[in-house]
């Protein structure tokens, strides 16, 4: 049981041959303290701005799936929190101003009576929520807008998805975070996936309406437990030595790696390769300090806080030595889940370019490494049957979004131990081989009742 | 000779004419003291305020770079003048014979200045932003990492601590921006369509302005080895820059030709 941050560095294979180049696998680890046995400390005051898209292509039960998951929101937020709800078509309308949510009905009332309209002005929904979110950067708070749209933004910046990725990403500078929630197969998920990464949110996509409210739960389920904010990760490799980060991850401009906020229980990692020459290295018997890793982060009263900087140093061996070392299994598996990742990516690209010899080469080449990382092996089990299909907008979806989770979430820290429970974990901690589909929540036989459900009371 | 009846008369008019040496003593005290008193909130005369303004954003070139630019160094007297002709800095104020600048001015100077190289702002909303913004709104948002330089340089030169009275009496009463507010208000300045002058207005970028086959020029070669942007000067201090990237639909003959169109183009309006 941990009760502080922590910060580990492991090497695949925790030594060096002598005279040789070396290819060094290392996983850097980033723990949050455990959930403490008694429950979880209060959880932070949020202000939150949610926006929802009511283009016409949202008309029906997608509408009233988004309604009902904003209805939940609110009514999982405190009298404490802040909110805002903006609804956009081609205009943007503040339904409900940013307040105190005293009066939950006020809300509801607002959201109940959003209707469906025009076109998509998906980049003036976001600015709006974030100028609500904005107007009250409270200290203590954690501000986020969370944007949902199932269509292409065809009103106001439409194209420019590094551009509106960088509003993100300069605006979570300030404080104000983005998640993206992208629903059904007509939304441009190249565009989410950029916000939700640059905007140090999450990014959530839901193939039907009726597991919208399950995303929404498990962005819940993380605010709730988190107690570390803007984490980065900075990297001093030994000179000479070339180390290449492997996981999805932004460089910031100080040239610190951004990596996800963490909450109880969880862990940020990273997989990084590391290069170096028979040059330098020492004689066989001497050991080496390849690495040095440091973490910065904000702590939930908006404090700097630093994890003690660790270094990695390996001895080095002779060739027979050498071969005697075993090689760390967890390392190798997250070395292989982070590489994996970028093929899943290149895969959404060749789908998107109705390239499928490609795409099919690609899964071959994944499944290859799948015998490393059972989750990952489902995965490419579903991906290639998504494939079988030729369905190119709901593959690259599929395909994009499992990249991004298996890159670029955090990951319960007990992944490694021999009694880890997948369904003991907070949900926002799960992993999850569909990303689109499937999940226990938001999913009820018809004519039953949600309890959850504000508007079936 | 001097008399004894005399000695009295010339006392008094010394004793007169020392009264008056001394009032205008006093009133040329006063005067300075006044005088004092502005020169300390106003220390500056133009070459000091460019001086200090060129010591500040030394002291953090990052945040003052030029995506285009290397140099930080282009403030001029030319340019002041500029600035207050044309109300993004106050006017100077008038001490002695002087023209003299304080706080306000140099922090107005500091904040068009990023706003205009680093985050490419243009200059309307530059103006329009700072007439709703006070010095202190300044200071503690956009120039937030150089205020301890420009507090100690203000200091130095008015010897004096008055600078928080300064800022208070220059405060304008108006709602306090956030970083993210500010932000914001950026965002949605880039997203409008900017006003175009009805002379630029017919001028439209045709598909067959591009058409004609030119030979190629050096300024397309250097942009082949250097990067995806192709520079066109128009005039000294006025580049044109193409983002050949951006335009995907065009070849890179067609971008090339499209900046000698455009050069032809906007030199002709200038020559009007």
């Amino acid at each position: 049981m941990s009760n502080e941050f922590g910060l580990t560095l492991v090497a695949a294979r925790p030594a060096l041959l002598a005279g040789q180049n070396n290819i060094v696998d290392v996983l850097i680890r980033v723990q949050a303290p455990d959930a403490p046995s008694s429950g979880l400390p209060e959880r932070p005051r949020l202000n939150l701005a949610i926006v929802i898209d009511r283009s016409g292509s949202m008309s029906g039960q997608p509408l009233h799936e988004a309604k009902r998951a904003a209805a939940f929101m609110i009514d999982s937020l405190k009298a404490t929190d802040r909110a805002s709800v903006v609804v956009y078509d081609d205009t943007v309308n503040v339904i409900a101003e940013n307040q105190h949510v005293e009066n939950r009905n006020r809300f509801k009332a607002a959201i109940a009576q959003v209707d469906s309209g025009g076109s998509t002005n998906l980049h003036g929904g976001w600015l709006k929520g974030a100028e609500e979110s904005a107007r009250h950067l409270l200290k203590g708070y954690t501000s986020r807008v969370l944007l949902l749209s199932d269509g292409q933004a065809n009103v106001g910046m439409t194209v420019v998805t590094e551009e509106i990725a960088h509003q993100c990403a300069q605006l979570a500078d300030t404080g104000v975070t983005t998640s993206t929630y992208g629903l059904g197969s007509g939304f441009n998920e190249e565009l989410m996936v950029a916000m939700a990464r640059s905007g140090r949110g999450n990014g959530y996509y839901s193939q039907n309406a009726e597991h919208l409210m399950e995303r929404f739960h498990e962005e819940f389920s993380l605010l709730s437990a988190l107690c570390a904010r803007n984490v980065r990760l900075r990297l001093a490799p030994l000179p000479g030595i070339r180390c290449e980060m492997l996981n999805l991850y932004e460089a910031a401009k100080d040239g610190n790696w951004q990596l996800p906020d963490l909450t109880y229980d969880g862990e940020a990692w990273a997989a990084v390769r590391l290069k170096l020459g028979s040059a330098g290295l020492p004689a066989a018997g001497e050991s080496l300090a390849l690495l040095k890793a440091s973490v910065v982060f904000v702590d939930l009263e908006g404090a700097e806080c630093q994890i003690r900087e660790k270094w990695l140093t390996l001895p080095v061996l002779t060739e027979k030595e050498f071969e005697k070392v075993a090689v760390n299994g967890d390392v190798v598996r997250r070395v292989t889940e982070a590489e994996a990742a970028k093929l899943q990516e290149n895969a959404a690209r060749a789908a998107k370019a109705g390239d499928w010899k490609r795409v099919d080469m690609i899964l071959m080449q994944a499944r290859q490494m799948a015998q490393h990382s059972p989750w990952l092996s489902e995965i490419v089990v579903y991906l290639e049957k998504l494939a079988a299909q030729k369905d190119e907008m709901r593959f690259s979806k599929e395909a994009r979004y499992s990249a991004m989770n298996m890159s670029s979430r955090q990951r319960s820290k007990k992944e490694f131990d021999a009694d880890f429970s997948e369904m003991g974990a907070l949900m926002h901690l799960q992993r999850r081989v569909e990303q689109g589909t499937t999940g226990r929540f938001g999913q009820q036989e018809p004519g039953e009742t949600d309890p959850l459900d504000p508007f079936d009371k | 000779m001097e008399t004894g009846q005399n000695k009295p008369k010339r006392n008094f008019t010394r004793a007169y004419v020392d009264n008056i040496h001394c009032y205008y003593y006093i009133f040329i005290c006063m005067m300075n003291t006044e005088q004092n008193k502005e020169a300390g909130k106003f220390p500056w005369t133009v070459e000091e305020l460019i001086a200090v303004a060129e010591r500040v954003i030394s002291s953090d070139p990052m945040l003052f770079a030029h995506p285009e630019r290397e140099s930080n160094k282009d403030l001029n007297v030319r340019l002041i003048r500029d600035y207050v002709v044309r109300e993004f800095i106050p006017r100077p104020e008038r001490v002695g014979r002087e023209a003299h600048f304080g706080l306000n001015h140099l922090v107005q100077l500091l904040a068009v200045r990023l706003l205009l190289r680093s985050q490419k702002w243009s200059l309307p909303a530059i103006k329009a932003s700072l007439a709703t913004t006070s010095t202190e709104e300044l200071l503690s948002d956009l120039l937030s990492p150089i205020r301890l330089q420009i507090e100690a340089e203000f200091r130095q030169a008015s010897g004096t601590q008055m600078m928080s009275d300064q800022v208070k009496a220059n405060r304008v009463k108006t709602p306090e921006l956030n970083p993210a507010q500010l932000l914001i208000e950026r965002f949605k300045g880039g997203v409008q369509p900017k006003a175009i002058p009805s002379s630029m207005a017919r001028f439209n970028i045709s598909r067959s302005m591009v058409a004609a086959p030119q030979p190629e020029s050096p300024l397309f070669k250097r942009m082949q080895s250097t990067s995806s942007k192709l520079h066109v000067p128009i005039d000294p201090g006025c580049d044109v820059v193409i983002d050949a990237e951006r335009m995907k639909s065009l070849t890179p003959e067609e971008v090339e030709r499209l900046g000698e169109a455009l050069k032809r183009r906007l030199l002709d309006e200038l020559a009007r």
